[in-house]
C-alpha cells in the first residue's frame, strides 16, 4: 500500500483536526510527560532513559512529518503496511503495532530505514520491552484521547503543550500539582471523623488552643470534637500548658454574678439582685459573730475567734476552712497544719473557697437551694479541696479544672453552668494580649489626702494605708469606699489582709487587726516600744513585723506567742515568710537576710545593694511544679515558654535604682536589673511580670523570666510609693495620695 | 512464642514478652494462659500487625514504659518513634486503630501525637486538604464558627 503524499493530514479519520505541527507538539508533550513521569519514579538512570525515549518519540514524529511531505522518503516505506499512516498519531500507533510483532533484526532494519539521522543505532527501538511498554501507554492514551470530542482533545493537547513548554524542573512541580490533589485523595484519612471518638479526643488533646480553634472550623464533626469541654477543659488546658495568666477571682465572680442573675430571673424571684447582694454583704459583715447560718448562706459571714474573742466555732466550718489565695502567686499553698491554724483563728461559717466554682455561689443565691444542709456542703467542698493541691501544681496554668471537679462533685443538676473551655481560654488570651500590647484601662482614685504608703488588693477590695494614719477599704470594681479604719496615730506603713481580717502596721509601733468589712478594730498589738512597724507579712497563722529599730518580731497568732529577731541595724522595709520556718527580710542597712525561725537566727546575708533595700518578693513556686509545667509546655511547643529559673529566687528592689535577683538557696546574685533612673520604692512580681515603682513617678513592667523591661509608664507626678499586681491589673499608690488602677481586662461581656 | 492471626488469616509468631506490651494480648494470656493456640486479631491486617510488632520489638526492653505526654521518652526513642510514624496517613490510621484495639498505650500516644503535629499550626483550609475533610458548614454556620474562634488569631 502506498501513501499519497499529497493527501493532507486533516483527512485522517483518526485525528481530524491535527495539523502536522500540532501533532508534532502533541507527541512532544507526550514524550515530555512520559519523561517526567519516569523521572519521578527513579533516579539518574531512568532520567537518561526517559530523555532517550523522549528523543525517539520526537524523532519518530519528525520523521512522520517529513513523510507527509517527502515522497522520496515514503517511497521506501512499503513495509509500513498500516491502514492510515498519514496521521502522526495513527502512524505512531501503527508503527508500534507493527514493531511489536517484528523480530529484533527486522526492527533494527526498520529503524535504520526510518531513522537515518540516528543511523538506526537506536537503543530504545531495538528493545522490545520498552516498545511494548511504550506502545501500551501510548495506545491507551491515544485511544482515550480519540474517544473525546475534538474540542476536548484540543484542550487536553493544549495542556500538554503548555506543560511541554516549561523547563524540566517546573514540569515536576506542575506534575506534582496535578497529581497530588487527585491521586493521594484516597490516601488521606479524615482521622477525627474516622477514628473512635476517644482516639479523636486524644489526638486533639495534644493541640494547643489556637490549633484547636482552627480544628473547630474544619467541619461539623471536627467542631463537635474540638469544642468538647470535658476533654479540653480538664485535660488540654493543663496538659499542654497554655501558659496564660491565671485569672483572679473577680472575673469568675462577674461570671458567677451573671449566672446567678440569670438564674434569679429564671426563677422569677422578684428581688433586686444587686441591691440585695450589696445589702446582704453589709448586713452579713455587721452581724459579726452573731450571724445565724441562714443569713450566712448568701454571702460569707465571718466569725472571729481570736483567743480573746469567745465565739463558738461551727464544727462544720472547722472541717474545712480554706484560706483563699487572694494573691495567688505570692502566697504559698497551705499545708493541712496551716489550715487548721487559720481555722482556729478565723473560721468563716460559710467558707468561700477559692475554687468554689460558679454553682456554689449560685447555690447561695437561689432560694430554692438554700435549704441544702451544711454538712453536705462541707463534704462536697472537702472533696473539692482534695482536688485543689493537684491543681495548684500547675501554677499559673489553669484553675478551671478544679472548678469543674468541684461542679462534678456537687449535684449533677448544676453541671450545665460549666463554662465552655473556649470562653475561659478566650478571656485569658484577651488579657494576655492586653498585657502584651499594654492596653489597659486606667482609673484614678484620690484615696487619701496624704501620700499612700501601702496598697494591697484582691478581687473584692483595694486597701490603702497612708501618711494620714488611716486605712481605707475600697471596692475593687467600683472604687467606692467600703470603710475607713481609723485608730492608728502615725502613718500606716504596712498592710496584710485575707478574706476575713486585715493587719495594719503603723509607725506608732502597733499592729491592728481589723474586720475591714465593717471597719471595727478587733485587736491591737503593741509590737515595738521603740519605733514603728515598717513591714508586715502574714502567712499560715504567723505574723511577722519588721521594725524601725531594725528588729523583727514574729507572732504565732493562734497562741499569741512571739519572739524577736535581731540583726538588721536600720529600718526593716520588708519581711516575707518562706515555707514554715524561713523568713527573708530587707533593710535600710542595704542587706537582705534569711532567718531560720526554728533556730531564731540569721542564716544567710545577701549583700550587693548600694542603698536602702525597700522591697523584697519571693518566687513561691516550687521547682518541681515548674519543671513539670515546663516539660509539658515544651511538648508541642505550644507556647514556647521562656526559660524560667527552676530554682526558687527572690527579687529585691532598692533605692540604688536596681533590682537584684537572688538564688534563695545559695545566696548568689543571679542578675541585677537596671532600668530605673531613680530609686525603686516598691517592687512586686508574679510568675509572669515584675512591676516596679520609682521615685520619679515611673512604673516599669518587666518580664519575670528574662528580666527584660516590657513597658514603662509615667504613672504619677509624685514618687510611686507602692505597687501591687494581680493577673489582670496592677495598682500603684503615689506620694500625693492618689491610687492608680491599671486594668488589663476587656469589658466583660458574657452571653450567659 | 505467641501466635497471632491477622485479619487475613496469616499467622504471625511473636515473642511473648514483645506482644505483652499489648494490654489486650497480655490480658488474654493471663486469663486463658499460654495454650499455644493462635490468638485471632481480626481487626488488624497482617502488614499493620507486623508494623506493630516492629514497634513492640524495638521497645521490648522497656517494660511498663508509659509514653505519657509529658515524658516523651528519651531522644533516641523519640527518633525511632518519630520515624516509625513517618508513614502514609492510611497506614498511620491503621496503626492508631490497631494500637487502640490492642491497647498499646505508648504506640497510641505517639501515633496520635503525630496526627496532632499534622494539624498543628495549620489553617482551616490546610487542615481540610491535609485530611481530605469536606466542609459541611453552610455559610451562616461557617461565619458563626469563624467569629467564635476569631479571638485566637490575634
Amino acid at each position: 500500500m502506498t501513501i499519497d503524499p499529497s493527501r493532507p493530514n486533516s483527512d485522517s479519520p483518526l485525528a481530524p483536526s491535527s495539523t502536522p505541527n500540532s501533532a508534532q507538539q502533541h507527541v512532544d508533550t507526550l514524550a515530555d510527560k512520559m519523561s517526567s513521569t519516569l523521572s519521578t519514579f527513579s533516579p539518574a538512570t531512568t532520567g537518561y532513559i526517559a530523555a532517550d525515549a523522549q528523543q525517539h518519540i520526537r524523532a519518530d514524529s519528525h520523521a512522520d512529518t517529513a513523510a507527509t511531505t517527502t515522497a522520496a522518503e515514503q517511497g521506501g516505506s512499503e513495509r509500513d503496511g498500516s491502514a492510515s499512516p498519514s496521521s502522526t498519531a495513527g502512524r505512531k500507533r501503527n508503527f508500534a503495532e507493527f514493531v511489536s510483532g517484528s523480530s529484533v533484526r527486522e526492527l533494527d532494519l526498520l529503524a535504520l530505514r526510518r531513522y537515518p539521522a540516528f543511523g538506526g543505532k537506536c537503543y530504545r527501538h531495538s528493545t522490545q520491552v520498552y516498545l511494548a511498554e511504550c506502545d501500551n501507554t501510548q495506545r491507551q492514551l491515544q485511544a482515550s484521547l480519540r474517544a473525546l470530542p475534538s474540542a476536548e482533545q484540543e484542550k487536553i493537547s493544549g495542556i500538554w503543550s503548555n506543560f511541554a513548554s516549561e523547563p524540566a524542573e517546573r514540569r515536576l512541580l506542575i506534575l506534582q500539582g496535578i497529581v497530588n490533589p487527585v491521586v493521594p485523595q484516597q490516601l488521606r484519612v479524615d482521622f477525627l471523623a474516622a477514628a473512635p471518638p476517644d482516639v479523636s479526643l486524644k489526638i486533639l488533646s495534644y493541640l494547643d488552643a489556637q490549633s484547636l480553634c482552627q480544628a473547630a472550623q474544619v467541619s461539623r464533626t471536627w467542631a463537635s470534637l474540638a469544642n468538647d469541654d470535658i476533654s479540653h477543659i480538664d485535660k488540654v488546658c493543663k496538659k499542654c500548658g497554655w501558659g496564660l495568666p491565671l485569672l483572679d477571682k473577680s472575673s469568675r465572680r462577674v461570671y458567677e454574678a451573671t449566672a446567678r442573675r440569670a438564674m434569679r430571673l429564671a426563677s422569677s424571684n422578684a428581688i433586686d439582685v444587686r441591691g440585695h447582694n450589696k445589702a446582704l454583704r453589709i448586713a452579713a459583715s455587721s452581724t459579726n459573730g452573731a450571724a445565724t447560718p441562714a443569713s450566712g448562706k448568701f454571702n460569707p459571714n465571718y466569725t472571729f475567734a481570736l483567743p480573746t474573742n469567745n465565739v463558738a466555732i461551727e464544727p462544720a466550718s472547722q472541717i474545712l476552712s480554706y484560706q483563699p489565695a487572694g494573691e495567688s502567686s505570692s502566697s504559698p499553698s497551705h499545708s493541712d497544719l496551716d489550715v487548721s491554724l487559720v481555722s482556729s483563728v478565723c473560721a468563716p461559717q460559710n467558707t468561700i473557697e477559692f475554687m468554689q466554682g460558679p454553682q456554689a455561689l449560685a447555690d447561695g443565691g437561689s432560694s430554692s437551694n438554700s435549704t441544702g444542709s451544711q454538712p453536705l456542703g462541707s463534704i462536697s467542698r472537702r472533696a473539692a479541696f482534695v482536688h485543689e493541691p493537684a491543681d495548684s501544681e500547675s501554677g499559673n496554668v489553669s484553675d478551671c479544672s478544679s472548678t469543674n471537679d468541684c461542679s462534678t462533685s456537687r449535684s449533677g443538676s448544676m453541671r450545665h453552668k460549666r463554662r465552655p473551655w473556649k470562653e475561659i481560654f478566650a478571656e485569658r488570651q484577651i488579657i494576655a494580649n492586653n498585657w502584651r500590647r499594654f492596653r489597659y484601662q486606667e482609673s484614678r482614685i484620690q484615696a487619701h489626702t496624704d501620700g499612700i504608703l501601702c496598697v494591697q488588693f484582691n478581687d473584692e477590695y483595694v486597701i490603702t494605708g497612708s501618711y494620714d494614719s488611716k486605712v481605707r477599704v475600697w471596692d475593687a470594681e467600683t472604687f467606692e469606699m467600703v470603710s475607713e479604719l481609723s485608730g492608728h496615730t502615725m502613718p500606716v506603713r504596712a498592710l496584710e489582709f485575707d478574706e476575713c481580717k486585715l493587719f495594719s502596721g503603723s509607725l506608732d509601733g502597733t499592729v491592728r487587726i481589723w474586720n475591714y468589712r465593717d471597719g471595727t478594730c478587733i485587736r491591737t498589738l503593741r509590737v515595738f516600744e521603740n519605733g514603728g512597724v515598717i513591714s508586715l507579712h502574714y502567712s499560715g497563722g504567723t505574723l511577722v513585723a519588721g521594725g524601725e529599730n531594725g528588729t523583727i518580731r514574729v507572732y504565732n497568732i493562734a497562741k499569741m506567742t512571739s519572739f524577736t529577731l535581731t540583726g538588721h541595724t536600720d529600718w526593716v522595709n520588708s519581711v516575707k515568710l518562706y515555707g514554715d520556718s524561713t523568713l527573708f527580710s530587707c533593710s535600710d542597712d542595704m542587706l537582705v537576710k534569711r532567718w531560720d525561725l526554728d533556730q531564731r537566727r540569721c542564716v544567710r546575708t545577701y549583700t550587693g545593694h548600694s542603698h536602702h533595700v525597700q522591697s523584697l518578693q519571693l518566687s513561691t513556686r516550687m521547682p518541681s511544679s515548674l519543671q513539670a509545667q515546663q516539660s509539658s509546655m515544651a511538648r508541642l511547643g505550644s507556647r514556647a515558654p521562656e526559660p524560667v529559673s527552676e530554682r526558687p529566687f527572690l527579687i529585691t528592689g532598692s533605692l540604688d535604682s536596681t533590682m537584684r535577683v537572688w538564688d534563695i538557696e545559695t545566696g548568689e546574685c543571679l542578675d541585677t536589673i537596671f532600668g530605673h533612673v531613680e530609686g525603686i520604692w516598691s517592687m512586686t512580681f508574679d510568675s509572669l511580670r515584675i512591676v516596679s515603682g520609682s521615685n520619679d513617678g515611673t512604673v516599669k513592667i518587666w518580664d519575670t523570666s528574662s528580666h527584660a523591661c516590657l513597658h514603662t509608664l509615667l504613672a504619677s507626678a509624685a514618687a510611686v510609693n507602692c505597687v501591687a499586681i494581680s493577673d489582670t491589673r496592677f495598682i500603684i499608690g503615689d506620694n500625693d495620695g492618689s491610687v492608680g488602677v491599671y486594668d488589663f481586662r476587656d469589658h466583660p461581656q458574657y452571653s450567659h | 512464642m505467641v501466635k497471632l492471626v491477622s485479619a487475613e488469616g496469616a499467622v504471625i509468631d511473636v515473642d511473648r514478652d514483645i506482644i505483652e506490651q499489648s494490654a489486650l494480648i497480655r490480658n488474654i494470656l493471663q486469663d486463658v494462659g499460654d495454650t499455644g493456640e493462635p490468638i485471632p486479631v481480626p481487626n488488624v491486617s497482617g502488614p499493620i500487625l507486623s508494623k506493630v510488632i516492629e514497634y513492640c520489638t524495638h521497645h521490648r526492653d522497656e517494660p511498663e514504659r508509659r509514653m505519657r505526654s509529658d515524658t516523651l521518652g528519651s531522644d533516641s526513642d523519640r527518633g525511632f518513634d518519630h520515624n516509625f510514624c513517618k508513614v502514609d496517613q492510611g497506614t498511620l490510621f491503621d496503626i492508631i486503630l490497631a494500637a487502640n484495639f490492642l491497647d498499646i498505650q505508648p504506640l497510641l500516644d505517639v501515633a496520635c501525637l503525630t496526627v496532632a503535629y499534622m494539624m498543628k499550626g495549620k489553617s482551616v483550609e490546610e487542615i481540610r486538604s491535609t485530611f481530605n475533610v469536606q466542609n459541611d458548614f453552610d455559610e451562616e454556620e461557617e461565619a458563626k464558627v469563624r467569629s467564635a474562634n476569631a479571638w485566637c488569631e490575634n
